[in-house]
């Protein structure tokens, strides 16, 4: 039986230097590896302190996966592991290239080139700072969550996810952050997931994100810090106006991303795949009544905000009816500045459009339109809506109605939004599907 | 005949509701689909998720009664099994005998109509 070398990869010449924390192993000695199975993390920092800018944002949540390219019999190396805050922090050493820190046993007669180890980058981007929890992989409040193989010497495509909650775990996974997209795929792949903890990503939203100016982006702070601080708020209600303001005033489609790999840092390409949530496209929104932006907060989430937000929301903006016709205006308008933008195959989420709690015997009980009383008959709107965007625009459909109502909703999608891992799985096979028959490079099978 | 409409558990993790509006009336003549109340049943407590599930139905008469008391008030929260409505099968029938059965409801999944807040500046 051969031994095959786990061994710190290289990340280019130019590379500042990278630190790292002690080896978080995921299996104990003697566990049977798959090929291309997480094994291990550690926390790593490049540059010291944090070079032009490099990775700034992400530099306290910065990680990187080690996966085994072959499967074994896992041999982990002697004091790669000092527990404690040793394994948290990214100070403990220098990343030396070749470092072996464990082995994989093969089966009798088989047999694997070169070494086994396969890095694979995580990076959370934190609300505030402060925010912290280095408890294991990728942990912690994050505004945007992102991943990639360490391994290629191209620039990854990019596939973002720009949903509500029945993105998550679709896209995070159950198991290991982002493994579930590369094991699938043959890369470089890029995937980014952008959380809707307090804003829900609407086309109209998403689109003014992308059209606002530096000026407006500072008007409307100015503004918000004046008008909210006279209403007394408590720090529990600048918590959460803060952050919600904040998240107004990003717009992750037109961050710039940067990866490590052997090349070294070199910038993703753009958006090379969008996939959206029609699930964001809620009944209301509130529009500032001078400033004219928009703000999409989910219901639950007011009922969760303090006196100070429900005061601020009811005095400086307005609350707007938003109806199918209304949400395909904002598809268009949103369509048309990713495109702008150089955003490149756009995919969207329907919505699950069936309830087990309807037993609707006549329709003469509810007010017209029905799509503005009944939630099930705006949810079948909304996704015939996205029939006529998808034809108008090139944009494709995930179908989750169907998948879900294939898989059984009362087992796999039991409250229409939090779909069960089979049902993600399901997703993510459809949304490769459609990245290759796009043509996304990156995303062929393996 | 003496019928009642008692708050009908419409999740298995329900205990109550809060009642949001009221559209039958005491000496109604109601008929098929007429409307009688609209609920929010807030999970929260049971399914402390970061999506706590909150949501709002419908109650539609599924045949022709007349209303004879209305217990729910709108605002108020009441438990499951909380008897809402009394109605009769004619318009006099005494209510001092043990109801025969439960109305026939229909249900349905509906929007928040108004805002929280709404009301509240109302």
């Amino acid at each position: 039986m051969s031994l095959v070398p786990l061994k710190l990869a290289a990340f280019g010449a130019t590379v500042p230097p990278v630190v790292r924390s002690g080896i978080r192993w995921i299996h104990d000695d003697g566990h049977a590896c798959r090929a291309n199975e997480i094994v291990a993390w550690c926390n790593v920092r490049v540059g010291v302190p944090t070079v032009n800018g490099t990775f700034s944002d992400e530099a306290r949540d910065l990680q990187i996966a080690f996966a085994t390219r072959v499967a074994g019999t896992l041999k982990r190396g002697a004091d790669t592991s000092l527990g404690g805050f040793l394994d948290r922090l990214p100070e403990l050493e220098r990343w030396q290239v070749g470092q072996t820190i464990g082995h994989v046993e093969l089966r009798a007669g088989e047999d694997a080139n070169g070494h086994a180890l396969r890095p694979m980058f995580v990076a959370g981007r934190r609300v505030v700072e402060v925010a912290e929890d280095r408890s294991g992989l990728l942990t912690g409040w994050h505004d945007r969550l992102r991943a990639w193989w360490g391994d290629g010497d191209a620039p990854p495509s990019t596939l973002m996810g720009l949903g509500i909650c029945d993105q998550s775990t679709l896209f995070r996974g159950d198991a290991v952050p982002f493994h579930d997209w590369f094991a699938a795929t043959r890369g470089p792949a890029h995937v980014v997931f952008v959380p809707d903890h307090v804003l829900a990503p609407c086309a109209a939203v998403l689109t003014e994100q992308l059209r606002r100016t530096p000026d407006e982006a500072r008007a409307i702070r100015d503004d918000f810090t004046q008008t909210f601080a006279r209403l007394a708020p408590s720090p529990e209600d600048w918590m959460f106006a803060g952050s919600l303001v904040a998240a107004v005033l990003r717009s992750p489609l037109g961050e710039r991303l940067e990866v490590l790999g052997t090349s070294g840092v070199v910038p993703a390409r753009g958006v090379d795949a969008l996939v959206l949530s029609v699930g964001a496209e809620q009944p209301r929104l509130w529009r500032h009544r001078t400033l004219g932006y928009a703000i999409s907060v989910h219901g639950y989430r007011l009922k969760e905000a303090g006196p100070a937000l429900s005061s601020w929301l009811l005095r400086e903006f307005e609350s707007v009816r938003q109806g199918v016709d209304d949400a395909r205006r904002d598809y268009d308008a949103l369509i048309a500045a990713l495109r702008a933008h150089g955003v490149g195959a756009i995919l969207v989420m329907n919505a699950m459009s069936t309830s087990s709690y309807d037993d609707v015997t006549t329709y003469a009980s509810y007010d017209a339109p029905l799509s503005t009383m009944i939630g099930s008959v705006r949810a079948k709107e909304l996704n015939l809506m996205l029939h006529d965007v998808a034809r108008a625009h090139d944009v494709s459909i995930v179908d989750n109605d169907a998948m879900a109502a294939e898989l059984g909703a009362a087992r796999h999608l039991t409250d229409s939004v939090h779909g069960s891992g089979a049902l993600h799985a399901a997703l993510r096979a459809d949304i490769l599907r459609i990245l290759r028959e796009r043509g996304v490079a990156g995303f062929e099978p393996v | 005949m003496l019928l009642t409409l008692t708050l009908p558990r419409i999740h298995d993790l329900m205990t109550a509701a809060t009642i949001e509006a009221v559209y039958a009336r005491a000496g109604d003549a109601l008929a098929i689909g007429s409307k009688l109340c609209d609920l929010t049943v807030d999970l929260s407590a049971v399914a402390a998720q970061d999506c706590p599930p909150i949501s709002h139905f419908r109650l539609v008469l599924r045949e022709r009664l007349w209303v004879r008391d209305v217990a729910a008030l709108p605002g108020g929260d009441v438990a499951v099994g909380a008897t809402l409505m009394r109605f009769t099968t004619a318009p006099d029938e005494p209510l001092d005998g043990v109801p025969a059965r439960e109305v026939r409801v229909s249900i349905a999944g509906i929007l928040a109509q108004t805002d929280a807040w709404e009301r509240q500046r109302a």
